[in-house]
């Protein structure tokens, strides 16, 4: 029996090694820790200083007065395409960055269009001669799929590099990898960049439909204009071409950054690039949705013409710092101009949707908490399914905020495609439909319909209002009946084949099943991310009020919900609000679901019903990373993206204040 | 007895409700909180349902099969006919930024909890354990921005790295940075639940500071810091947006940090992100996508959790 342990293969280190170490490990211990605070300095103080251009003084980039062509010809008639020796005045955006001037068309080769191959690649090259600059430039726009260089897709193609895009080296490719990533709308040409339409797949566009001949898409691609009494700008969303009866029929969507407010004008100049004549269109922006047709002649159409893009240069702008942190959380997000680029809705949409968010998950996720704390089984069954519910739910937590994303998406917002469409809902409530007329006195004019899908016949003697919803009386003409001389008459009168755009008209309590991927669906999708939190969060609140104030109540003849309300929620609510703060903080600063449910899209207004589409302002900082980084000007969209990361911090620190404090306040012991 | 009994003066006065009314209301209370206990199941049950529904719909194009899916080594999804789904470069890019984010988060994390449990003065915790619950809780957004303007062009300077624009380091050493807190808070309160009595034997053997940590009370608190280490692995592994901002949009099969790589969620959030109206086969690859994700992240935070519960009722 050897009582003593074996000392024998323990290596006995001296005491002052030890010490030694044990201060080395001390050391580092300390040196790690600080690392934590060192990051957090160095990530705010990163921010701030890439936000201060937006809050300090700087002037408005854009200058320069442009002009572009948008047709050529048409199809009937004159001629197919520019030819040689045409002047076209085009606008370039060789990285990111507008430009415009007088071009020549100088190689009508290269006004081509390859056509799609089996790997859906389509290349379309348009040749122009910048006057001003003297130098070839070389437009491209390509639809490409797949990360590809030009380069190789042109080799892939089998065509030559052309000399002068080379020289010039200003092929126009963006997209935030580099990469050429252009996609295919419509399968009538090569279209937009995929990322633009993306970006402003939303509801504030509206339609401008103008005869014209031969199309050539591109050139609309990122045309801006300007809205006249605001000098605000809009973009061309797409375009669209369309045969009609031997005539080429364009068709492009364009978005009005201004266009939702009511009474608004918006100058569309078009001139014919032969003979320099102008003829006017004027739109009045009255709705998120409008559609023009382009004035007829007597002779037949307006065959072609160019927009004048004007911007008006503005002054350095002297406004204080406070001046400029109050247009930067008021205003309207800009893609085209940091300088004046805020994020208004943005901001709104973050507090519709927190607030929906907590509306849902704090009642669902106290309830669940005081349920599994409080009314414990006594079953033993029943106390394994509630493990099993307590592991399910620590799980939950841990699931990425992603899938939470694809489930709101699918669930909430197309309801498993069950109940119709998004835009086709099998039930709505609340809103009132029209469509929306041009008459051939140039006003816009209103048709209400009680089915949004199909546009009304125009007849005689049908129900329209003016912008502002008076009931006027309509003078409906044949599609080829002349026109009346009388003004007023022709103020109110219409073809019976004019094209119409559907207008909707929402008010706050407009409901429709699916919910589409507006507020109600991004904040019940919030609730789901958040749910697991607030759960396990009151769990632990709950379960540090000691079990004797339970005990006492109970003894006293309480009912456990009696105890519950008097007793436990009491002494636990600080706690549970706690929680509640954090986790609705991580609603606001969470990007990823609402990425996938609400997409990246441009909104301009702040939401106005639970069905409107929003944005959030994780969602806008994710879009503004994305945009390329210029050189010139003193406001970059990296700055506008670290200024709008400077007020999601702010308010979420504060949110971590509140609740720091508060547990701070509640610290001491119950019993 | 209870015809006569009085009741006390105090209570003479209130309207006491009869038992059936209070019994009714204790019945509707209780199936109210059983049912919002009972949407957390649902929840978990239709995230399942969903996405193996759809994911079955995947399969059932023409172009992809099970097998493919589950082997390929090429993720082309937006090259039309000739795109093919071999999961394994999105599989790679995720386990390359969550590897980089746990050389990061794993040490600095454990060793900050050691810290705050063992060594640090009550004024310095005070400090340390504000900043590190604001660290956890700034917006992945914001990580995501701090990688792009910051981390990238910090190495690049600093150490002479030469970086793409997009990269896996930056984005997984900012994916490192949020997981911290969570390793930290986790591994701490396994430390914490180590017993004294276990502390103050060790002290009374002779054993220094040191020594106390790292042979008492680290192994025992083990079981609670591995869990803690598969937490943060899933969130690793979970995280969209810093990825989806600094990482890229290539997928590529390597394992080099220093170029542009796209990881499962990446890829979601970039073919999510504007349009998903169209029901083609990209639209329900992000599907297939996201239960390779969730199965993924759901085993390693299971393990966790089962780990540390297990764990959690050792010591009570």
């Amino acid at each position: 029996m050897n009582a003593r342990p074996d000392f024998g293969k323990f290596e006995i280190t001296s005491i002052k090694a030890r010490k030694r170490w044990s201060n080395a490990f001390l050391f580092l211990c300390a040196v790690t820790s600080t690392f934590s605070i060192v990051i957090l300095v160095v990530l705010i103080s990163t921010i701030v200083i890439s936000a201060m251009p937006v809050f300090g003084p700087h002037s408005d980039r854009l200058e320069s007065s442009s002009r572009i062509i948008f047709s050529q010809a048409s199809a009937g008639s004159e001629r197919d395409s520019l030819g040689e020796g045409d002047l076209v005045q085009g606008i370039f955006r060789p990285e990111k960055l507008v430009r415009g001037g007088l071009g020549k068309v100088n190689d009508q080769s290269l006004w081509s269009e390859q056509e799609p191959t089996e790997t859906g690649v389509k290349i379309g090259f348009y040749a122009f001669e910048i006057s001003g600059a003297s130098k070839e430039i070389i437009r491209t726009m390509g639809n490409a799929k797949g990360p590809q260089s030009i380069e190789s897709l042109l080799e892939r193609l089998g065509v030559p590099m052309p000399e002068e895009a080379a020289n010039a080296g200003l092929v126009v490719l963006e997209s935030a990898t580099g990469q050429v990533n252009f996609a295919e709308i419509e399968t009538d040409g090569p279209l937009v960049n995929e990322k633009l339409i993306k970006q402003f797949s939303s509801v504030n566009d509206w339609t401008v439909t103008l005869l014209a001949g031969v199309v050539s898409a591109n050139d609309f691609a990122e045309i801006r204009f300007q809205k006249s009494n605001l000098g605000e700008l809009s973009k061309i969303r797409k375009t669209r071409t369309r045969k009609r009866a031997g005539q080429m029929k364009l068709q492009m969507s364009i978005l009005a950054e201004a266009g939702h407010e009511n009474g608004h004008y918006a100058d569309m100049k078009l001139r014919r690039y032969t003979d320099d004549q102008i003829t006017k269109s004027q739109l009045k922006v009255d709705s998120a949705e409008l559609k023009g047709i382009s004035r007829r002649n007597r002779k037949g159409f307006d065959l072609g013409g160019s927009f004048d893009v004007e911007w008006r240069s503005q002054p350095e702008s002297h406004a204080s710092t406070l001046e400029h942190v109050a247009h930067f959380l008021t205003a309207k997000p800009n893609s085209s101009d940091p300088a004046t680029a805020g994020i208004g809705p943005a901001l709104w949409g973050s507090v519709w949707v927190c607030t929906f968010c907590a509306l849902f998950a704090l009642p669902l996720g106290i309830g669940t908490a005081i349920f599994l704390e409080e009314f414990k089984p006594t079953n033993r069954f029943l106390l394994f399914l509630q493990n099993l519910v307590q592991l399910n739910i620590t799980n939950l937590a841990g699931v990425p905020s992603i899938v939470y994303g694809i489930l709101g998406l699918t669930a909430f917002a197309t309801m498993f495609g069950v109940f119709g469409s998004d835009k086709e809902p099998i039930f709505r409530f609340g809103g009132e439909y029209y469509y929306q007329y041009l008459s051939e006195g140039m006003s816009p004019f209103l048709v209400p319909v009680s089915d949004p899908s199909t546009p009304p016949e125009l007849i005689p003697g049908i129900r329209a209002e003016d912008g502002d919803h008076q009931p006027i009386t309509l003078n409906v003409i044949g599609p080829s009946d002349p026109l009346p001389d009388d003004e007023t008459l022709l103020q109110w009168t219409v073809r019976s084949d004019s094209e119409g755009g559907m207008h909707p008209e929402k008010p706050w309590y407009y409901f429709q099943v699916p919910f589409g991927r507006g507020v109600l669906a991004a904040s019940l999708t919030l609730m789901l991310v958040i749910l697991p939190v607030i759960i396990i969060a009151s769990q632990e609140a709950i379960k540090a009020v000691p079990s004797s104030l339970r005990e006492g109540a109970m003894g006293l003849g309480s009912t456990r919900w009696q105890v519950v309300r008097n007793v436990t929620l009491p002494a636990a609510i600080p706690g549970i609000m706690t929680g509640a703060i954090l986790s609705v903080s991580r609603a606001i600063g969470e990007a990823a679901p609402l990425v996938v449910l609400c997409g990246v899209v441009y909104i301009a207004r702040a939401p106005e019903h639970l069905m409107d589409f929003i944005s959030v302002l994780p969602i806008q900082i994710f879009y503004l990373t994305g945009q390329p980084i210029s050189e010139e000007g003193q406001v970059n969209f990296q700055n506008v993206a670290a200024a709008a990361s400077l007020v999601l911090l702010v308010v979420l620190l504060s949110f971590n204040t509140v609740a720091i404090v508060l547990r701070q306040m509640t610290t001491k012991p119950l019993s | 007895m209870s015809e006569t009994t009085q009741l006390p003066k105090a209570l003479m006065k209130r309207k006491l409700k009869p038992l059936k009314w209070v019994r009714a209301r204790e019945w509707v209370i209780k199936s109210g909180l059983l049912s919002a206990t009972l949407f957390s199941i649902v929840i978990t049950v239709s995230i399942v349902c969903l996405l193996f529904s759809e994911t079955v719909r995947f399969f059932q194009f023409d172009r992809v099969s099970v097998g493919d899916f589950l082997t390929g080594t090429t993720w082309s999804p937006t090259l039309g006919a000739g795109g093919q789904f071999g999961i394994w470069p999105l599989v790679c890019g995720t386990l390359l930024i969550a590897g980089i984010a746990m050389i990061v988060a794993l040490p600095l994390g454990l060793i900050t909890a050691i810290f705050l449990s063992e060594y640090a003065p009550r004024k310095l915790r005070n400090v340390l354990k504000p900043v590190l619950e604001v660290l956890a809780g700034v917006p992945t957004v914001v990580y995501g921005f701090f990688a792009l303007t910051f981390i990238t062009p910090f190495l690049q300077n600093t150490f002479g790295i030469q970086l793409e624009y997009f990269n896996a380091l930056s984005a997984g050493i900012a994916v490192g940075i949020l997981c911290i807190p969570t390793v930290s808070s986790l591994s701490e309160d396994a430390l914490q639940a180590v017993p004294r009595r276990l502390r103050e034997a060790a002290y009374g053997l002779g054993g220094t500071k040191f020594d106390v940590a790292t042979k008492v009370v680290v192994p025992a608190a083990l079981s609670g810091i591995i869990s803690a280490f598969l937490l943060a692995i899933a969130r690793a592994v979970g995280e969209t947006m810093i990825v989806s901002i600094a990482a890229g949009a290539t997928p590529r099969l390597t394992l080099d940090p220093r170029v542009e790589i796209q990881t499962m969620t990446g890829y979601i959030t970039n073919t999510a992100k504007g349009d998903v109206s169209n029901f083609g086969i990209e639209y329900f690859s992000i599907y297939a996508v996201a239960f390779a994700l969730f199965v993924m992240t759901l085993i390693v935070t299971l393990v966790g959790n089962l780990i540390r519960l297990k764990f959690q009722e050792a010591y009570e």
